[in-house]
C-alpha cells in the first residue's frame, strides 16, 4: 500500500513537471517531502526524518557536483568571452565551407569539446551561437544544424567531468567506475552523432535560401539578420560599429588557446588528477593563453560572476535531486518500493536490454526515467533495493542521458538550439530520436556486457 | 471600415521613408559588404576587407550571368511554388534544395508578395515589378546551383582568403555569405533589373528591424502606406 502511494505521488510529480505547473526543482522538493512522509519518516529528528535527513542532509548531498558545475560554467563563460569557442567554429567553416557535411562534422567536433566542458544550454550556445548560423549559411538544413550541435554536446557528455561527478554522487559509485563506463560509451555516442549528420545530410540534401531573418532583439532591438544572409537592418554605421564592438569583445583567440577544452579532460584521464583541480587548470590555461596580462584578474572575476547565472539552474536542480535521493533511500521507502520494483524489473540480460529499450521515451518530457529529475529517484530505488548492481544502474542512466540530452524537447539545450536554428523543438526531436534511441540501445548492450553477464 | 492608407496610421508596418532613402543611396558593394558584416564568422573583419570581397563576389555573379546569357541557359532545377514564406522569425523568399537525385527551387509566393509590398512602400515599385521579383528569386537559386560547380571554386579562388598559413604554405578559406552576394548579382544581371535585389533584401531587413515579422496572412492585400515615392 505504501509503495503504491509513493508511486502515485511520483506520478503526480511527473504530471506537475510535464504540464509545467511547477518547475522541476520545486516539484522534486515537494515530492521528496511527500515520499518521506508516506514512508513513515518523522517530521523532525536526527535519524531518518523529513527535516534532518531529507532536507538538511539531502540538500548538500551533491555538493561536489555543484562545485564542478560552477567551475565548468566558469570555464564555458571564459571560452565564450575570450572567443575560444567561436574561433574554433570560424576556422572550421573557413576550411570546409564549400562542403556542408564537412562543416557540420567540424561543428560536431567543436560541440563535443564544448559538451565535455559544460552542459545543457550553455554548451549548446558555446558551439551554436556561431556554429548554427554558419552551418545554415553554407547550406546545412536548419533542423540538421540544430541536431548537429545537440548530438555533439551529447557525445561530449561521456567526457564531461561534471557528469562524472554527478553520476558518482547520485548513484554512489566511484568516479573511476563512471569513467570506466563513459569512456566506452563515448565512441558509441560519436558514431551515433556522425551517423545522424551524414545520413540526414544525404537524405535532406543542402539548402540555400533567399531569406531575411528577424533581428534577434526583435523589432528595433536589432542586431541585424542572424542567419539569412540579409544586410544589416540598422542604419548608418550599425553593422560595422557592432562588428567592431564584437571584435573588441570576442576577437580570434590564438591557436594555442584553442587547446583549452582538452586540458581538463587530458589531466583527468592522462594524469588522473581529480575533477576540481583539472577544471581549475583549464581555467588558468584559458586565462593565460587568451587574455592579456593586465586584463586577466578582471576577466577572471567578471566571467566567474557571469558563470553564476549559468550555473544557478542546474545547482538548484541538484539540490532538489539530493533531497529526492535522500527520500527514496529512507528505510521505509526502500522497504516499501523494493518488492514492487523487483517484480517489474527484468532479470535476464536480454530482457534488461529489451524492456529498457522500450522504456526510452520515459526519459523525454521530464519523464520518470530522466536522471536529472525523477530518474534519480528511480536509480536510487534500483540500487537501494539491490535489484541491479550500481554500475548497471549507472550504465542504464548514462544510456538514457544520451536520449534526453539530444531529443527531449523540454531540455534547455534542445529548446535553445532548435529555436536558434528557426525550427520547433519537436521537429528537432523527431529528427534526432531514431539515432539517439539506437545509441541508448547500444549503451544498454554495453551495460549488460560490462556488468550483468 | 476602410483600411488605413498612410504610414501615420500604421507607423510600424514599414520602416521610415528616410531609412529606405538611405539604403537606396548605397551602392551594391556597400550593400554587399553590410550583408557580409551580418553573416556569421565575419565579426572581426575590417570594412575594407568586406567591401573587397563583396566587389569580387558581385563581379563573379555578374560574369556568371553573362555566360548564362551567352549560352542561353536558364534554371534547370524543378520549380515549385508554395506559401509559408512568412514565418515567425524569417521572411523566406525562395530556397534551393539540392539532393543527389536533383535540385528543386521553391518560390514562396506570400513572401515574394511581401517583398513587393515593401518595395512599393519604399517607392521602388517601378524598379521591382512583381514578375521581376519572381524572376530574381528564380535566378538567385539558379546561381546557387551553379555555384556548386566550378563557379564556386572560381569564386573561392578569386576571393583569395587565407584561412591558415605556415611559411609559404597557404590554405585558402571559404568566405561565408560571398555566394549569397554572387547570387544576388547574378539575379540582377540576368533579370536586367534597374536595381540590384541586394537593395530589396536590405529593405526587407530594415522593415523587419523596424516593424517585426509580418503577419502570415495575405500580404498582397496589405495597402501601401504611401512611402517616400
Amino acid at each position: 500500500m505504501t509503495a503504491f502511494a509513493i508511486l502515485a505521488v511520483m506520478a503526480v510529480g511527473v504530471g506537475l513537471m510535464l504540464t509545467r505547473r511547477l518547475p522541476t526543482a520545486f516539484a522534486l522538493v515537494l515530492l521528496s517531502v511527500a515520499i518521506a512522509l508516506i514512508a513513515g519518516a518523522p517530521l523532525t529528528g536526527d535519524e531518518g526524518s523529513v527535516t534532518g535527513t531529507v532536507l538538511q542532509e539531502g540538500a548538500p548531498m551533491l555538493a561536489s557536483t555543484m562545485v564542478a558545475i560552477l567551475l565548468g560554467s566558469w570555464l564555458g563563460t571564459l571560452m565564450s568571452e575570450t572567443g575560444i569557442a567561436s574561433t574554433l567554429v570560424r576556422k572550421i567553416v573557413e576550411f570546409g565551407g564549400e562542403r556542408p557535411s564537412v562543416v557540420a562534422v567540424g561543428v560536431f567536433a567543436v560541440a563535443i569539446m564544448c559538451g565535455s566542458i559544460t552542459g545543457s544550454a550553455p554548451a549548446a550556445m558555446l558551439a551554436g551561437v556561431v556554429g548554427i548560423p554558419a552551418m545554415i549559411a553554407v547550406g546545412v538544413p536548419p533542423v540538421v544544424a540544430a541536431g548537429t550541435v545537440l548530438v555533439g554536446i551529447a557525445a561530449g557528455l561521456p567526457l564531461e567531468l561534471i557528469n562524472w561527478q554527478f553520476l558518482s554522487d547520485a548513484i554512489g559509485v566511484p568516479v573511476s567506475t563512471v569513467q570506466h563506463f563513459q569512456l566506452r560509451m563515448f565512441p558509441i555516442a560519436v558514431v551515433g552523432g556522425l551517423a545522424y549528420i551524414l545520413i540526414e545530410m544525404r537524405r535532406r540534401g543542402t539548402r540555400h535560401t533567399w531569406a531575411v531573418r528577424v533581428p534577434a532583439g526583435g523589432a528595433d532591438g536589432g542586431s541585424g539578420p542572424e542567419a539569412g544572409g540579409g544586410p544589416d537592418a540598422e542604419g548608418g554605421h550599425g553593422a560595422f560599429t557592432r562588428a567592431a564592438r564584437r571584435r573588441e569583445r570576442r576577437g580570434d583567440a590564438p591557436w594555442y588557446a584553442l587547446l583549452t577544452p582538452v586540458v581538463p579532460i587530458a589531466l583527468a584521464l592522462g594524469l588522473e588528477i581529480p575533477i576540481v583541480p583539472s577544471l581549475l587548470t583549464g581555467l588558468v590555461f584559458a586565462l593565460v593563453t587568451a587574455v592579456r596580462w593586465r586584463e586577466m584578474a578582471s576577466t577572471a572575476l567578471r566571467s566567474l560572476y557571469r558563470s553564476f547565472d549559468v550555473a544557478a539552474p542546474p545547482i538548484v536542480l541538484f539540490i532538489a535531486i539530493g533531497m529526492l535521493l535522500a527520500a527514496v533511500n529512507l528505510p521505509g521507502a526502500v522497504e516499501a518500493l523494493s518488492p514492487v520494483v523487483t517484480a517489474i524489473s527484468p532479470s535476464s540480460p536480454l530482457l534488461f536490454v529489451a524492456v529498457f529499450a522500450v522504456l526510452v521515451p520515459l526519459c523525454l518530457y521530464r519523464g520518470p526515467m530522466n536522471i536529472f529529475g525523477l530518474g534519480a529517484g528511480v536509480a536510487g530505488v534500483l540500487i537501494s533495493g539491490g535489484i541491479y548492481p550500481p554500475p548497471a544502474v549507472l550504465g542504464l542512466m548514462a544510456s538514457y542521458g544520451q536520449v534526453l540530452g539530444v531529443s527531449d524537447p523540454t531540455s534547455t539545450q534542445t529548446v535553445w538550439s532548435a529555436q536558434y536554428a528557426g525550427v520547433r523543438p519537436e521537429r528537432s526531436m523527431l529528427s534526432t530520436i531514431p539515432y539517439t534511441w539506437a545509441v541508448a540501445i547500444a549503451g544498454l548492450v554495453l551495460t549488460v556486457w560490462l556488468y550483468l553477464l | 471600415m476602410s483600411a488605413p492608407t498612410s504610414g501615420a496610421a500604421e507607423p510600424r508596418r514599414f520602416a521610415p521613408a528616410e531609412r529606405y532613402a538611405e539604403l537606396a543611396a548605397l551602392g551594391d558593394v556597400e550593400l554587399g559588404a553590410r550583408m557580409l558584416a551580418a553573416a556569421p564568422t565575419h565579426e572581426g573583419r575590417s570594412p575594407e576587407r568586406l567591401r573587397a570581397w563583396a566587389r569580387t563576389a558581385i563581379a563573379v555573379g555578374t560574369e556568371m550571368a553573362g555566360d548564362a546569357d551567352a549560352a542561353g541557359s536558364g534554371a534547370e532545377a524543378r520549380v515549385a511554388e508554395s506559401t509559408g514564406g512568412l514565418r515567425r522569425d524569417e521572411v523566406l523568399l525562395a530556397e534551393y534544395r539540392r539532393r543527389a537525385r536533383g535540385g528543386t527551387v521553391v518560390l514562396y509566393t506570400d513572401a515574394l508578395d511581401y517583398a513587393r509590398t515593401v518595395a512599393e512602400a519604399a517607392g521602388w515599385a517601378a524598379d521591382f515589378p512583381r514578375e521581376a521579383v519572381r524572376a530574381a528569386a528564380l535566378d538567385h537559386e539558379c546561381a546557387h546551383r551553379l555555384l556548386h560547380g566550378p563557379r564556386g571554386r572560381d569564386l573561392r579562388r578569386r576571393l583569395d582568403h587565407t584561412a591558415a598559413a605556415v611559411g609559404r604554405l597557404r590554405v585558402r578559406g571559404h568566405v561565408v555569405g560571398a555566394d549569397e552576394i554572387a547570387a544576388h548579382a547574378y539575379a540582377h544581371r540576368r533579370g536586367r533589373m534597374r536595381r540590384s535585389p541586394l537593395l530589396l533584401t536590405a529593405a526587407v531587413a530594415a522593415t523587419l528591424a523596424h516593424a517585426g515579422p509580418p503577419a502570415p496572412a495575405a500580404p498582397a492585400s496589405v495597402p501601401s502606406p504611401g512611402g517616400p515615392a
